[in-house]
């Protein structure tokens, strides 16, 4: 866990936290491990938002947070942290958010990253933290987390949404299936809709998110999480799927040749 | 003699949005047998490069057999964020 984390300073933090220690699954300790983790978020989208905004809430200690793009006036249903001040200026969504996040909580360390992650960024910002949660919007990133969080044996979170429809699942690492595990390659450019042309709800967007965070905060609080288990949620109908996801021996990424 | 199996679809079939099960008998032997029975008779986006099958609650192979009673889940990732 990372130990540089700036004490909060605010003097009510114990009763600041007090709804989620007294979970029996949390606890006074299980919130102490969270308030000493760092989570790196990769987008700043809809998912991210609602994954940053809880993560800040919960007390996480340190937060970062990376995306390359500005806010445009489509974000603004679906992707809760931005105001019109924010559009009007043409924000990065990493900046925008973090200042967002700041008013927030004060206590925590909040650091944005404007940039594309590529493969030449990425590992060390997975290093750094204890957890990756993705938020992206393209499969390609998606690998990449997956490589940087195998070769790194750090958890992380997919999750994906499209319509009303999303899909969250927990991966850890040498105890579960890695991403690639299900999807060997990533999907054809172009093969798979984007939000911009099929739409998203912003509540399921909001679903999904809270679905990652609570594996996150089930990791850090708890050590586990239900990894390798796919959730696929529909809120316009209020469902969710639960399927096992096997691991695969021949995994070009996690596999046993490797 | 043909089987009484249960498909269920996630949001990209047609211009349906969300959940969508149907009861539905087949002679398929596989879960891509399935597929290609289900793609004769209407317009589903998915192809077995991308798209995965679900079996009772687990992510299977496409050549996975099906069975009488299955409830066969077909859906391809979520990309958006």
């Amino acid at each position: 866990m990372t130990t540089d984390i700036p004490t909060p300073e605010n003097a009510a933090a114990g009763a600041r936290y007090a709804r989620h220690a007294r979970l029996s699954f949390i606890g006074q300790a299980g919130q102490e491990k969270i308030e000493k983790s760092s989570v790196l978020i990769i987008g700043c989208g809809s998912l991210g938002c609602a994954q940053a905004a809880f993560l800040a809430r919960a007390g996480v200690g340190r937060l970062t947070l990376a995306d390359r793009d500005t806010v445009q006036a489509p974000n603004m249903a679906t992707q809760l942290l931005y105001d019109e001040t924010d559009l009007r200026d043409g924000a990065p969504k990493a900046d925008a958010a973090a200042r967002r996040l700041r008013t927030i909580n004060s206590g925590i360390a909040i650091e944005p990253v404007v940039a594309d992650i590529t493969a030449a960024n990425i590992e060390p910002l997975v290093a750094a933290a204890d957890l990756v949660l993705d938020a992206t919007d393209n499969f390609e990133t998606r690998f990449l987390i997956n490589e940087a969080a195998v070769k790194a044996g750090k958890p992380w979170i997919y999750g994906g949404v499209l319509g009303t429809d999303g899909m969250a699942m927990a991966i850890l690492p040498g105890r579960g299936p890695c991403l690639r595990c299900l999807f060997a390659l990533p999907p054809p450019e172009g093969r798979l809709p984007p939000p911009d042309v099929f739409g998203v709800l912003a509540t399921a967007a909001v679903w999904v998110a809270a679905l990652q965070t609570t594996q996150a905060l089930k990791a850090l609080a708890c050590g586990g999480a239900d990894w390798g288990r796919m959730h696929t949620l529909d809120i316009w109908n209020g469902t969710v799927t639960t399927a096992e996801v096997p691991r695969d021996p021949a995994c070009p990424c996690c596999g046993d040749a490797k | 003699m043909k089987k009484k199996i249960k498909v269920k679809y996630f949001a990209l079939v047609g211009e349906r949005r969300g959940v969508q099960t149907d009861d539905y008998e087949t002679e398929a032997a596989t879960a891509r047998q399935l597929l290609r029975e289900i793609e004769a008779s209407k317009v589903i986006p998915l192809t077995t490069n991308i798209s995965k099958a679900v079996i009772n609650g687990k992510y299977v192979e496409w050549d996975e057999p099906i069975k009488d009673g299955d409830l066969v889940t077909l859906l391809s990732p979520f990309s958006g964020g």
